[in-house]
């Protein structure tokens, strides 16, 4: 099977350590998908305003704890452009 | 006013134009028959947001004039055709499928509506989507101003989202094309659900002025059809650039097919596991079937995986950052609590919050992705996979129910990229590669969908593949029982 390559900065694979709340949110926004995503999977849903919100933001900080991971070489610019 | 048979609902593009030229019967006849279709079954199946009749039907006299006089536009001319509610038509409602711009009124018309004129189609209608495209996640296909977008397959089921209106429309031969959107599986779910085919551009290809902003650097308009053919000539008129869109590619885009290589000469990637275990039970015959069908064309397969990123958490981020900026004003104002879905409101407040590191981050982690899908494309020309795991769920099946089957895109229980090409949707998303959805065959008796994946502006070759497939099968000629 043709495999690709991939090089040793993709550190978010190797040496995980997370925490389950930190595991289980990353998970739920790694395979959220913008228009068509929803909150994550778990045994009793958010009932109410409070809880959706907190469930909102473990999501955000799940997303952001799977960016951290990633290592970026210094030279790699967002992927979008500024035309002066 | 002439009784049309039932088979024009579900014509293509090519078979009407053919039969408006030949006076079969006169776009008048074709929009007041459409438009009465339209009216009586968008309401029933949640997928009118307002009905442009009458607007048309003064249209279409105009085209009778110049069809009759010889002025031909091309292949869209004279043809009814629906565009979900996120686009703005001049001095008419643009809702957004939410409660909140419910009266919301644009003095100008996007720029897809324009070019549509141009070529002779008339709008018909303004179709129903999901509250703000979705964008802040949400748990209940209620989670729209028109209601639950029903299948027209089976109305127990949901027609998908964001574009729930544009697939339905289409499936139910309320129109005959449509235009939709996708920041992420917003056309390819839908599509997949309804059994119809549909094309997402490549980012940049379409304009998205006048359209509702949701991401940015993510957001794409495509259309809704009978066929891969119907595909791409409505991507010839829709597509071109645009000043006033800065995302715009600055491309036009021509529907060659007699310049497309054959299937035969092309490099398919897959994973296997896609079309079997890792899909339902139901439809792995289905897409087993089609993927033999392809096999026979000739063409090389070769199994492929995903490169390895998070592509859920560096979509999600850029979207819910982009989205955030956007819909401020909404937040603050607490109009947001107008919306009908819960999980939307909170994902809307919670966007607020994210970091602009995180956001420049994910867009650097973009940027690795794109370089990826360069090399992947360069000993690759498609990526093939289902467009769902499976058929259209329930529509009262909350979207992130634990143990859910065949939920839509973002609460399947979570595998590693690795493990195939299920990622390829945000992925795909992220890398602003076109994709071409189209049906394939039936798990409980409903229909399943391919999704063909290309290079960026590669729309030619996934026709081509496409116009192939159908050429072969009839699977986009099937209709709804009943309709």
């Amino acid at each position: 099977m043709k495999r690709w390559s991939r090089t040793k900065r993709w550190s978010h694979t190797s040496n995980m350590k997370l925490t389950r709340r930190e595991l289980a949110a990353a998970l739920a926004t790694g395979v959220a998908a913008a228009q068509t995503q929803s909150p994550a999977p778990s045994a009793a849903q958010p009932s109410t305003p409070e809880r959706e919100l907190e469930a909102a933001q473990n999501r955000n900080r799940g997303a952001a704890a799977a960016l951290a991971r990633v290592s970026v070489p210094m030279a790699v610019e967002p992927a979008f452009q500024f035309k002066a | 006013m002439a009784q049309l048979s039932s088979d024009v609902f579900f014509a293509t593009v090519t078979e009407l134009n053919t039969r408006l030229k030949a006076r079969e019967f006169s776009v008048l006849e074709l929009t007041r028959a459409f438009g009465a279709r339209l009216e009586k079954l968008g309401p029933e199946y949640h997928a009118l947001a307002l009905p442009l009749v009458e607007q048309a039907t003064r249209g279409a006299r105009d085209a009778d004039r110049d069809i009759k006089a010889g002025r031909l536009r091309g292949p869209l001319q004279g043809l009814p055709y629906g565009a979900k509610d996120l686009l703005s038509f001049r001095n008419h409602p643009t809702t957004w499928g939410a409660l909140p711009y419910a009266a919301q009124i644009f003095d100008y018309n996007a720029t897809v509506i324009d070019k549509l004129a141009g070529a002779g189609a008339l709008l018909l209608g303004k179709l129903a989507m999901v509250e703000l495209a979705g964008g802040g996640g949400y748990r209940y296909a209620s989670a729209s101003l028109t209601g639950p977008g029903l299948n027209p397959w089976d109305r127990s089921r949901w027609s998908g989202g964001s574009s729930s209106g544009s697939a339905a429309a289409v499936a139910a031969g309320m129109v005959p094309f449509a235009i939709g959107s996708e920041t992420s599986g917003s056309i390819v779910t839908p599509a997949s659900f309804c059994g119809v085919t549909a094309l997402r551009p490549t980012y940049g290809l379409v304009s998205r002025y006048g359209a509702m902003a949701l991401s940015w650097t993510l957001d794409k308009l495509g259309p809704f059809a009978h066929s891969a053919e119907d595909c791409g000539l409505i991507l010839q008129a829709i597509a071109g650039k645009d000043g006033k869109d800065p995302g715009s590619a600055g491309k036009s885009f021509y529907y060659t097919p007699q310049y497309a290589r054959s299937v035969k000469e092309l490099r398919i990637g897959y994973a296997p596991a896609d079309f079997d275990a890792r899909a339902e039970p139901s439809a792995r015959p289905a897409f087993q079937a089609a993927l033999a069908v392809l096999k026979e064309t000739g063409a090389t397969f070769q199994e492929v995986r995903l490169p390895d990123f998070p592509y859920g958490p560096v979509l999600s981020t850029i979207l819910t950052s982009e989205m955030a900026c956007i819909f401020e004003p909404l937040i603050s104002s607490g109009k947001v609590d107008e919306l009908a879905d819960q999980a939307q409101i909170a994902g809307l407040k919670a966007s607020l919050d994210v970091a602009a590191k995180d956001y420049l981050k994910a867009q650097r982690i973009r940027r690795l992705i794109q370089e990826e899908f360069g090399r992947i494309f360069a000993g690759l020309d498609v990526l093939l996979a289902p467009g769902r795991p499976g058929p259209a769920i329930p529509v009262d099946q909350p979207l992130d129910r634990p143990g859910a089957t065949a939920p839509p895109g973002g609460v399947t229980p979570p595998r590693p990229a690795a493990e195939g090409l299920q990622g390829i949707v945000p992925a795909g998303n992220l890398a602003g590669l076109p994709a071409l959805v189209f049906p394939c065959g039936f798990a409980d008796n409903l229909p399943v969908a391919l999704q063909a994946v290309g290079a960026p502006f590669s729309e030619n070759l996934l026709l081509s593949m496409g116009r192939e497939f159908q050429a072969h099968t009839d699977w986009h000629r099937r209709r709804p029982p009943g309709l």
